[in-house]
C-alpha cells in the first residue's frame, strides 16, 4: 500500500498549491516528474521572483552587472511567456545593485514585461521592488489589481486611466511618481485600507508632493516624510485604526514642516496605535503644541527619541505627547545615539525626567507596558527608566530591549534597584538582542 | 449565548462507521463543520464520508492540541492583563515543534491528511501538510522526488530530455 502514488492523484489545485511554496527552479522541475506533471507548473498563478535566489540561468558574478540584470529579465519574460496566467500574485525583486544596459533599454524591459502581464490576463497583487531605479515605465491598467507595492522606480499611469477599483493595499517606497498621478491614483482607489507612501517624490514637474489623504476604508496609514513633501493631510476616514509617520531626510529646522506634520498628527486623533518614527518629536520642538490636544482612543504608542538631539524642546514634545493619551496602555520608546560622545543634553534632561510629574493621566492609570529600545551607548543612560518607574502607577512591565555584546554594568543595575517605583507591580525586564538573554530585575527589594 | 459552547458534545462518523466524540470547539475547527453547525445548530451526530478513522483521530488530534494552546495563551492574557512577548513566543515555537513532530508520517499518510484537511476545511492544518509536502519537493531531483513519492515516470526518454532541454537551468545542481 505504502507503494502507491497518491500525490499524482491530489486535485489540481492542491498540486498547484505546493508548488506555489516552492521557488520557481524547484516547482519547474517537477515538469519532467510524469506526463501528469509536465504542464503542471504552466498553471502557477502565484510567481515571487528574487534576482539573488532565482537567477533562472547561469549564476553570473562578473562585475558586469548590467549584463546580469538585463539577460535576468529577458528570463524573466520567458518564464512568464510560458505561463498561462492571470496571477494572483507577480513579484518581482531585485535583491542587488544592478545597472541596465543604456537609458532606453532598462524602461523597455520592465514595460514590456508589464505589458505581456497584462496579455497573461491580469494582476492581483503586484509587488516590485529594484535594487535601484532602473527608470519610468508605465503600470498597465490592470482592473483585478488589489495589492500595489512599489519600492524604488519610477512609475506613470497609463493614459486615460479611471482607477485601480479594487485596490486595497497601495505601499509606495522611495517610488518617484508625479503630483498628478499620485493624486489621481489615490482618489480613485476608495477601496484602500492600508496605505504606506514612504519617502516618495516628484522629481520630474519639480513640484513637491502634495497630497489629500479621505478614503472611507482605510484601517492603516503609513507615511515617511522627506524634503520632497510639502503637504499631507488626512481628512474622512473614519475607519483608520493605525497610523505611522516618521520624518527622514528633511530639514528638520523648517518651521512649515514642523506645523505640517503636526497638523497631519492632529488629523489622524482618531487612530488606536500610533507611530512616530525618526525625527517627528525633534521637529515638534519648532512649533507652539496645542494646549488641549487628545488622542482619545490611543492605546498603543511608539516614539524615537535621538540621544544626540535630545534637548529641553524634545523633552517638552514628549511629555505634551505623553499628556494628550489619556488611555494609552502601551508605550515603545526607541532611545538611539548616533555619536560615540557623552551628550550635553542628557544632563539637562536628567533634571527634567527624574522628578514626579503631573498630569499624566495615562502613567496614573492606564499604561501597563513600557519597552524602551535602546543601543549600545545608551544602555548607560538610565533617566527615561527612572522616570517611568517613577511616574508609571500601573506599570506592570518594564522591558529595556538593548543591543550589547557584554553583561549589563553592575553599577547600572545597582542605580537602578536604588530608584523610587511608583507601582508595586512593575517589574524590569532586561532582554539582551544579541545573546537573546532575560535579565529580571526586582526593583522594589532595596524599599 | 449565554450557555457555554465547550459543554457540547459532536459526534463525527468516519467513512468506515467509527464514533468519535469531540467538543463542540474542537469540531468548530473544521470549517466545514463550523458552517455546517451554524446551519443546522441541533446537529450534534456528523457523518463523514471522506475521512477515514485514522485519518480523522489525526486531525481531531490536530485541532484538540491547537484549541488547547489558544486556549491557554487567552488565559495567560487575562490573568496578567497583557501578553508577555516571550512568553507568546515561546508557546508558539512549542506548537511549532508539536506540529513538527506530527508532521513525522509515510507520504500516503500526508496525502490523506492534505486531503482530509482540505475537505474538512482546517486551513492550519492544510498549511502544514501543503508545507511539508513541498518540503519533500525542494531541492531534489526528479528521480528523488519520484522516489519519495512512488511516482511512476510514463515519460519516454526522448521526451524527458525534451522536457529538460526546454527549461535546462531548472536542472542544473544548485550549488
Amino acid at each position: 500500500m505504502a507503494e502507491v502514488d497518491r500525490i499524482s492523484f491530489l486535485p489540481l489545485e492542491i498540486k498547484l498549491s505546493i508548488l506555489s511554496l516552492l521557488r520557481i527552479k524547484d516547482a519547474v522541475r517537477t515538469s519532467a516528474l510524469a506526463r501528469s506533471w509536465r504542464h503542471l507548473w504552466t498553471h502557477l498563478s502565484c510567481l515571487r521572483l528574487n534576482s539573488e535566489q532565482d537567477p533562472l540561468g547561469e549564476t553570473c558574478n562578473t562585475p558586469n552587472f548590467y549584463f546580469v540584470s538585463t539577460s535576468w529579465i529577458q528570463r524573466v519574460h520567458r518564464l512568464v511567456s510560458s505561463l498561462r496566467g492571470p496571477f494572483l500574485v507577480f513579484q518581482l525583486h531585485f535583491s542587488r545593485f544592478c545597472i541596465f544596459f543604456s537609458h532606453c533599454d532598462k524602461c523597455v524591459l520592465v514595460q514590456s514585461l508589464l505589458d505581456l502581464l497584462l496579455q497573461k490576463g491580469d494582476v492581483e497583487t503586484l509587488d516590485l521592488s529594484f535594487h535601484n531605479n532602473p527608470g519610468k515605465f508605465h503600470l498597465p491598467w490592470f482592473h483585478s489589481l488589489q495589492v500595489l507595492r512599489l519600492s524604488r522606480c519610477h512609475v506613470a499611469l497609463p493614459t486615460g486611466f479611471r482607477g485601480f477599483h479594487r485596490l486595497e493595499i497601495l505601499d509606495l517606497y522611495e517610488v518617484e511618481i508625479s503630483n498628478h498621478d499620485l493624486n489621481l491614483l489615490l482618489h480613485t482607489s476608495n477601496n484602500l485600507t492600508s496605505l504606506m507612501i514612504r519617502y516618495c517624490r516628484a522629481l520630474e514637474s519639480g513640484n513637491p508632493l502634495s497630497v489629500n489623504l479621505s478614503f472611507p476604508l482605510l484601517r492603516h496609514l503609513e507615511f515617511g516624510i522627506n524634503e520632497f513633501v510639502e503637504n499631507v493631510t488626512v481628512d474622512s476616514s473614519p475607519c483608520l485604526e493605525h497610523a505611522a509617520i516618521a520624518l527622514s531626510d528633511a530639514d528638520y529646522s523648517s518651521q512649515n514642516l514642523a506645523k505640517m506634520i503636526l497638523r497631519l498628527v492632529t488629523s489622524v486623533a482618531m487612530v488606536s496605535s500610533l507611530k512616530l518614527d525618526f525625527d517627528v518629536l525633534k521637529c515638534f520642538s519648532l512649533v507652539t503644541l496645542p494646549f488641549n490636544f487628545t488622542i482619545p482612543r490611543l492605546k498603543f504608542l511608539r516614539v524615537y527619541l535621538n540621544a544626540d538631539t535630545m534637548d529641553r524642546r524634545v523633552n517638552d514634545a514628549f511629555l505634551w505627547l505623553l499628556r494628550s493619551v489619556p488611555f494609552l496602555e502601551e508605550l515603545q520608546v526607541e532611545f538611539k545615539r548616533d555619536s560615540f560622545q557623552a551628550d550635553r543634553g542628557s544632563i539637562l534632561v536628567r533634571e527634567l525626567l527624574l522628578k514626579k510629574h503631573d498630569g499624566f493621566a495615562c502613567l496614573e492609570r492606564t499604561v501597563t507596558s513600557v519597552t524602551i529600545y535602546m543601543d549600545t551607548y545608551v544602555i548607560a543612560s538610565i533617566e527615561l527608566i527612572q522616570f517611568f518607574l517613577l511616574n508609571a502607577k500601573g506599570l506592570k512591565l518594564l522591558k529595556i530591549d538593548y543591543f550589547y555584546g557584554g553583561d549589563l554594568m553592575p553599577s547600572f543595575i545597582e542605580e537602578l534597584q536604588k530608584a523610587e517605583v511608583a507601582s508595586s507591580d512593575a517589574k524590569v525586564m532586561f532582554f539582551n538582542r544579541v545573546t537573546d538573554q532575560i535579565t529580571n530585575l526586582c526593583v522594589n527589594d532595596s524599599n | 449565548m449565554a450557555r457555554s459552547s465547550t459543554e457540547n458534545m459532536i459526534t463525527l462518523m468516519s467513512s468506515d462507521g467509527e464514533e468519535f466524540m469531540v467538543t463542540e470547539k474542537v469540531a468548530r475547527e473544521c470549517t466545514t463543520i463550523r458552517n455546517m453547525l451554524e446551519d443546522d445548530c441541533v446537529i450534534t451526530n456528523i457523518p463523514l464520508p471522506n475521512v477515514t478513522s485514522d485519518i480523522l483521530s489525526m486531525v481531531i488530534e490536530y485541532c484538540m492540541e491547537h484549541v488547547a494552546a489558544a486556549e491557554k495563551a487567552a488565559a495567560e492574557t487575562a490573568e496578567k492583563g497583557s501578553s508577555s512577548a516571550p512568553a507568546a513566543a515561546k508557546a508558539n515555537k512549542d506548537l511549532e515543534e508539536w506540529d513538527k513532530a506530527f508532521m513525522n508520517v509515510d507520504v500516503y499518510t500526508l496525502c490523506d491528511l492534505i486531503l482530509a484537511a482540505n475537505y474538512l476545511n482546517v486551513s492550519g492544518l492544510l498549511d502544514l501538510t501543503i508545507q511539508t509536502a513541498a518540503n519533500l519537493i525542494k531541492g531534489k531531483s526528479p528521480e528523488q522526488i519520484r522516489k519519495t513519492f512512488h511516482i511512476q515516470n510514463d515519460l519516454s526518454l526522448e521526451e524527458e530530455e525534451k522536457i529538460r532541454s526546454q527549461t535546462p537551468w531548472a536542472f542544473e545542481k544548485s550549488e
